[in-house]
């Protein structure tokens, strides 16, 4: 009786690329691009601030040093970008501030844009300090 | 003579190491990419015309911030003053404060109280354990 030869058995690979990109896609759709204020703003370098979760929506407040009123990262001034934050509120209450303000500014400044915040219920606020780096190859000049 | 003609096998391409390359993307995006992760100081603004709440003088531990020193006052010690930031929190993490949430840290700035110098003093005493804060300018 003849033996019969049999091919050694193998495992097919080739859906392992389809797994690989499938997971590159998932990572670049879940993944939150940042969506930072891009405005020269001095903020201030305190330790104890939490992390702020970037995956909630939140409202731009910013100010430079020259005292330059931003909403989202837009130029306005402080009347429109109130407007526009209790416009939001309306449709979204849950929503918070981020105010990205200049360390040089005079804290009578700020004060009194929490009295036009409370104004309008913005409660929820945050004070923005400064942004931490992390992740990547560090001390490699990457 | 008749020609027969051999069939040929179609040639392919061996996509098996097309995952490997996948793959190899994939950890090094997840290697090099850099995320920003931006902190802040959460605060609750009071309500519109809400009613001062108020609190006994000597759970009241209250911090003047000016341009150039910080001055703590309470009952228990008097006044403190400190020109440097470092020796100002080394202070107040220090002191010995009982029954620290029932404490109210006031932070009182001035006409020339730099933003980022009444952050400083509001991180300290979030720092420090004060669950109550308020923060007003001086009259």
């Amino acid at each position: 009786m003849l033996k019969r030869k049999r091919n050694p058995p193998t495992v097919p690979v080739s859906s392992m690329a389809d797994i690989a990109f499938l997971l590159l896609v998932f990572f670049m759709v879940t993944s939150v691009l940042d969506t930072d204020p891009d405005i020269p703003i001095e903020l201030p370098d305190v330790p104890g601030g939490e992390q702020l979760n970037k995956k909630v929506a939140n409202l731009y407040l910013s100010a430079d040093k020259e005292r330059t009123i931003y909403y989202n990262s837009i130029p306005k001034t402080m009347n429109e970008a109130m407007n526009e934050i209790k416009a939001k509120l309306m449709t979204t209450p849950d929503l918070k501030v981020l105010v990205h303000a200049d360390q040089n500014l005079r804290y009578e400044e700020i004060d009194a844009t929490f009295e036009l915040l409370k104004e309008v219920g913005a409660l929820k606020v945050s004070l923005v300090t400064k942004t931490t780096q992390g992740g990547g190859l560090k001390g490699n000049g990457l | 003579m008749v020609k027969l003609k051999k069939k040929k096998d179609l040639e392919e391409i061996s996509a098996a190491s097309m995952s490997d390359i996948a793959f190899l993307l994939l950890v090094f995006f997840m290697v090099t990419a850099v995320f920003f992760v931006k902190e802040g100081l959460n605060i609750s603004l009071p309500k519109k015309n809400s009613e001062p709440v108020p609190f006994l003088r000597k759970n009241v531990y209250e911090i003047l911030v000016t341009q150039d020193k910080y001055k703590m006052r309470n009952t228990s010690f008097g006044t403190k003053e400190f020109t440097d930031l470092k020796e100002f929190r080394n202070e107040l993490n220090k002191l010995e404060i009982p029954q620290l949430s029932e404490k109210l840290a006031l932070i009182v700035t001035t006409g020339d109280t730099k933003y980022g110098k009444m952050l400083d003093a509001l991180s300290a005493v979030q720092l420090r354990g004060f669950e109550k804060i308020s923060v007003r300018k001086m009259k």
